[in-house]
């Protein structure tokens, strides 16, 4: 009970910039239940801590996305096999070093 | 389309015993090293190069590791009994040589990453005042549907975002959030304890936010 006051009381006393540290440990690893109330009533009244959570939680998902999908960008796309020319390459180079025993 | 099994999924899994490998030739008539690793690069040549890439980045680095992968086979063929399928042995020892090309990198960066971070803090310092509040709110992001040219956008952004923070906060967050990797694997990845690992994204994060701002921000009007 201590720890819990202890940790709304900080975290209510502490600036929007150590708020961000916690938006983003949340992300990581569960908040401590005094921490998550803190924040909670702290954004009752605080658009810019709104605005980063909301901000943090679109690129998560953006990220996510970015990680199933293919997205090109100047030939090497994340989604594509090997191309062909570092397969030559790299046949090239096994086939030497077969021959070098 | 990128074979979502193979992403953040670490190389040895359940589904790698699967019907479709060939049993291991080596069991029975030994297969010449140089036929073995020409069917490696047609069969795996594929899976090892996205997973490579994936991780780093970066299509030089991908090309080296699947290279070192394929001789350190070719070396360790005779040793490789056949208690695991191919796939999964060859997607170990890429495993191992992606760890290798991240110690090295950090090794050739040397001391720069230890202040690591301050650079991209010093443009995100700005976003608050001298007692750390909001200098302004942040602006409304659209969130369009799956699939809309302008989510394909923000993609592209976030991409070249995290393309532009530092390296080793660009590998964290890439690691972490972008492939999903798990932290306490991200921080054996990178060599990194789980608090140099939390601070690391925190920087990332607040570097990438400002970045985002600029690039999909809606642009305010007067008053913000």
């Amino acid at each position: 009970m201590m720890r819990f006051v202890l940790d709304v009381y900080h975290v209510l006393n502490t600036s929007c910039e150590a708020h961000t540290e916690l938006f983003s440990r949340a992300v990581d690893e569960p908040l401590r239940p005094g921490e998550v109330c803190g924040l909670r009533l702290h954004m009752l009244y605080c658009r810019g801590c709104r605005r980063f959570r909301r901000h943090l939680a679109q690129m998560r998902s953006l990220a996510a996305m970015l990680g199933r999908r293919a997205i090109s960008d100047a030939g090497t796309g994340l989604g594509a096999g090997l191309p062909a020319a570092v397969r030559d390459r790299l046949m090239a180079r096994l086939r030497r070093e077969a021959a070098n025993g | 389309m990128i074979d979502a099994q193979d992403y953040p999924a670490a190389p040895t899994d359940a589904r790698d015993g699967r019907a479709d490998t060939p049993a291991h030739p080596a069991a029975g008539g030994r297969e010449p090293r140089e036929a073995a690793a020409e069917r490696w690069v047609a069969e795996y040549g594929d899976v090892l190069w996205r997973f490579a890439l994936a991780r780093t980045r970066s299509a030089q680095a991908a090309e080296e590791i699947v290279q070192d992968t394929m001789l350190a086979a070719m070396q360790g063929f005779e040793a490789f009994a056949g208690q695991s399928s191919e796939r999964t042995w060859l997607l170990g020892i890429a495993a191992h040589k992606v760890a290798d090309h991240f110690r090295r990198s950090r090794r050739r960066k040397g001391h720069v990453e230890n202040d690591d971070g301050t650079c991209a803090c010093e443009a995100c310092r700005r976003m608050f005042t001298a007692k750390g509040l909001w200098r302004r709110v942040g602006s409304r992001w659209r969130d369009p549907a799956d699939g809309t040219v302008e989510k394909t956008e923000q993609l592209r952004a976030l991409r070249g975002c995290i393309d532009a923070l530092p390296p080793g906060q660009g590998e964290a967050l890439w690691m972490r959030d972008v492939l999903g990797v798990p932290a306490p694997a991200v921080c054996e990845g990178m060599g990194l304890t789980p608090t140099g690992l939390w601070t690391r994204l925190h920087r990332a994060r607040l570097a990438l936010r400002t970045c985002m701002e600029e690039k999909i921000g809606q642009k305010r009007k007067g008053r913000t």
